[in-house]
């Protein structure tokens, strides 16, 4: 009778030309398990969007070069200093831009927890076993977004050139330095010379941090996604929850709305840390000058551990045949992430050849189900963390008034033996775990009682059927079927 | 649509959960739109069996509840409304530049941004947990492997291909094919041999040279004698650098450090580098390439900022603690006739971080 509805005629439009009904019958339908820790890689991928749509807004006003030049801008206390054009347009967007120390504090914001979040979600997938068969392509693409993010932090907050940052792309040079053979050519291929003084860094920094890193990101994040949407969400094991199927809420319009929100609130939150708690203020700082160094100097939280291995290392260094090889800054800077890295690649794939499990798991497991897939994952996490706080071996003593150089060498006895002691524990409290849930499920329910159901027999009764009793005949409980 | 025996409306009897009363006719409408949801052929989905369900929210069974959530719902997004026009009317009104203000613009902008999401956001979620029925739903989920008949035609039509081409007969073919794709990234990756010059013998890379005066690094006039009480110290660096211009050459930076008489234990070999009382070492550490700045006159340790390694200045700045591998290299000094510190010759090692060609003069 009346015509059909304004969204019945695009949906029909579009259909006449895409046929989007078969598509959209199906996946409108599409079920997602509901569990908490499935948020983490949504608030991974919120966070990128966030990064791309702060980032852009930032790219109109940053200037990408090493330039020097005089400031004579709006902010006083940097009147006449020398400074690299890319400090000084970020010293503008901060000050002369509306909105722009905003979104450049969301920004830096967005990326801390943007790597946060990555790393937690990686946790969440191993703990519970979801990069099993078939899902361990999906690791490794994980795996390479999560360096991948790591590194794009590490431009990110290169490029303003202040003192901070300036010095840790030093750090970064004298690394590159240190591999053997290859190390010289590569750091002066890279920078164009040297850091500081040819001038090219940023800019290549910069095409780096804003095309090559994101564009491959987003490449990866959206092969990520269809191998999720194609293969669905693992579940955890409970009654009614099988290999075979999927349960949880509809994608439209449950997940829809919860999804959307979360991005709203991530966004929400972010605005509000930018707006009340500042983040990088490199206007304190000062422009990177190489002859300057400020006490206290500590990257981004996820270098930290990086930079607390090259803290540990002892000074190891050989010369033979004329030539030198820093093991101090190699060991520590290179051949310690790739391993670790490695590592992580590596695991399913260890782990299959382990188990020998060749079989698909659509079903997560409990970790404490895996005490020790679960230890190894506490102890490797255990090391990370020994080495991000050995990062703070100049703030940590000096707040606690203890001697560096004892708690540096605390650090390094820690380093050695407390992943395996957090191993061996770890093992032992799953086990114990397991142990504890066995009992509870041979263990009556908590509200039954014991009960006369016939001549000398005793049976547990839950407390429903208790409770139902009194509807029974009566008589009926002194004739026990069987 | 729903059949209501009683006032109160209840959860459609088709569904998997115990027919709890409900909120209201609104909600028996959501209720009843999760019921009559199409299927879709290929995964099958519906309503969870019942063991899977769980009990609904409030919201979906107590009117009062159900209440409470639009209205909030109601004032989050308005809460976003309102915060777009506190950013929009900010963003117009409060001045950039404002001594007086700080950084109200700032805390303006970011609570309007702040607030327009997160009304939204709050919105939205709440609309998902509470407005929305609580009915589990279920779907088959398929295999990933293909039938057999499908993955034997794909490995058919793949290696058919291949047969196509002959390319196992015409060896020739595949070969230079082989080698045709194999050398097609050389190219790419030999046009990038311009990216940067050679390493250079970083020897020859610090601008000290005989007899040139000490200046220090901020003010660029040349240090005299009397210029540095007992333990202080300068940077410096070479008068009339040709480099000088900032921040190029960086590792020729220099600290001049004032030990006070009879504290200095030069090492065999280095007894003339010390001028009265004076030593001169490398600002950039062997280590990673800080600038090491921090000193302690009571010990006489020079700290690197970046990874703690600590120098001992009065023997030599060897390295006492940490990562740095070799001493700070000295720049033997002397004072002349004026009083104006200058370099007896320039270092006789090269400065920073140690690399692979550390020792190869030629390179």
């Amino acid at each position: 009778m009346s015509k059909p509805s304004k969204t019945r005629r695009t949906m029909r439009a579009m259909d006449d030309r895409l046929g989007t009904g078969h598509l959209l019958r199906n996946q409108l339908n599409k079920i997602f398990p509901d569990h908490w820790s499935f948020m983490l890689g949504e608030i991974a991928l919120y966070t990128f969007a966030i990064l791309i749509v702060t980032g852009t807004f930032l790219t109109f006003f940053f200037h990408a070069s090493e330039h020097d030049i005089r400031y004579h801008g709006s902010y006083l206390p940097l009147q006449h200093v020398r400074m690299s054009e890319a400090y000084e347009s970020v010293i503008h967007i901060t000050f002369d831009i509306r909105a722009g120390l905003l979104i450049r504090q969301i920004h830096h914001w967005a990326a801390l927890l943007f790597v946060a979040a990555i790393v937690l979600h990686m946790c969440r997938i191993f703990f519970t076993g979801a990069f099993r068969k078939p899902r361990e392509m999906n690791w490794i693409i994980g795996v390479t977004l999560a360096i991948l993010a790591i590194v794009e932090g590490f431009a990110g907050y290169s490029l303003p050139d202040d003192l901070l940052s300036g010095t840790g792309v030093r750090i970064a040079y004298s690394i590159l330095e240190s591999i053997p053979w290859v190390g010289p050519y590569l750091a002066t291929f890279i920078f164009n010379g040297q850091y500081p003084g040819a001038e090219a860094f940023i800019p290549r920094l910069y095409i780096l941090h804003v095309l090559l890193i994101p564009g491959l990101m987003l490449v990866l994040i959206t092969a990520h996604l269809m191998a999720v949407w194609h293969q669905k969400h693992t579940q955890f094991p409970k009654e009614g929850y099988q290999e075979r199927n999927v349960v949880g809420s509809h994608i439209w319009p449950n997940y829809t709305m919860k999804s959307q929100g979360l991005f709203f609130m991530i966004f929400g939150v972010l605005a509000l840390l930018a707006a009340y708690a500042q983040i990088n203020p490199i206007w304190l700082y000062g422009p990177y000058d190489p002859a300057v160094v400020s006490a206290g100097s500590q990257p981004d939280w996820y270098m930290f551990w990086l930079e607390g291995s090259l803290r540990l290392m002892p000074h190891l260094e050989s010369r033979f045949l004329g030539h030198t090889i820093p093991w101090n800054v190699f060991v520590p800077a290179v051949v310690l992430p790739v391993l670790l890295f490695v590592m992580i690649y590596a695991h399913p794939f260890v782990e299959r050849l382990l188990t020998r499990d060749h079989e698909p798991h659509e079903l997560l497991q409990r970790p404490r189900y895996h005490p020790f897939r679960t230890g190894v994952g506490i102890a490797v996490l255990v090391f990370y963390v020994v080495l991000s706080v050995a990062g703070a071996n100049d703030v940590i003593p000096f707040t606690f008034g203890l001697d560096m150089m004892d708690f540096t060498w605390a650090m390094r006895v820690l380093l050695i033996i407390a992943p395996p002691l957090s191993f061996l524990a770890t093992h032992k409290i799953c086990t114990r775990l397991q142990a504890a849930a066995e009992r509870a499920e041979l263990a009556p329910p908590p509200d039954a009682v014991l009960t006369m159901v016939a001549d000398s027999h005793y049976a547990v009764v839950p407390h429903q059927e208790r409770v139902a009793a009194p509807s029974a005949p009566p008589g009926g409980s002194d004739s026990p079927e069987g | 649509m729903t059949e209501r025996g009683e006032e109160t409306p209840r959860v459609p009897a088709e569904l998997p959960l115990p027919a709890y009363p409900l909120a209201s006719e609104t909600m028996a409408t959501s209720y009843d739109a999760v019921l009559h949801r199409p299927t879709d052929p290929e995964a099958h989905t519906h309503p969870a069996p019942a063991v899977t369900q769980e009990k609904p929210p409030r919201s979906n069974r107590d009117p009062a509840a159900e209440k409470r959530v639009s209205f909030a719902v109601t004032v989050a997004f308005v809460a976003s409304v309102a915060g777009s026009l506190l950013f929009t009317f900010g963003y117009i009104l409060l001045p950039i530049h404002d001594a007086h203000l700080g950084n109200l613009l700032n805390l303006v902008l970011g609570s309007g941004l702040g607030l327009t999401m997160l009304g939204l956001g709050v919105g939205m979620i709440l609309i998902g947990k509470h407005l929305i029925p609580a009915v589990k739903s279920e779907q088959h989920r398929p295999t990933h492997h293909s039938s057999p008949e499908d993955e034997f035609a794909a490995e058919e039509q793949l290696i058919g291909g291949v047969t196509e081409m002959g390319l196992q007969q015409r060896s020739f073919v595949r070969r230079t094919m082989l080698a045709a794709l194999g050398l097609l990234p050389v190219p790419f990756v030999v046009g990038l041999r311009d990216l940067g010059p050679r390493p250079v013998a970083r020897l020859r890379a610090n601008s000290w040279t005989k007899d040139i005066r000490l200046v220090d690094i901020d003010t660029r006039v040349p240090v005299r004698l009397g210029d540095i009480d007992i333990g202080g110290m300068v940077t410096v660096m070479p008068e009339d650098d040709p480099d000088s211009s900032f921040p190029v050459n960086a590792e020729s930076v220099v600290l001049l450090i004032h030990l006070g008489p009879g504290v200095n234990q030069p090492l065999p070999g280095r007894e003339h580098w010390a001028a009265d009382d004076h030593v001169a070492y490398s600002k950039i550490c062997t280590h990673a390439g800080c600038p090491v700045g921090l000193f302690e006159r009571q010990t006489g340790y020079l700290l690197c900022p970046c990874h703690q390694s600590t120098f001992d200045v009065p023997r030599g700045c060897t390295v006492i603690f940490g990562p740095a591998a070799r001493a700070l290299p000295q720049l033997p000094i002397y004072v002349d006739r004026e009083g104006y510190f200058r370099a007896q010759r320039p270092f006789d090692m090269p400065l920073g971080p140690s690399f692979w060609a550390r020792d190869n003069k030629d390179e």
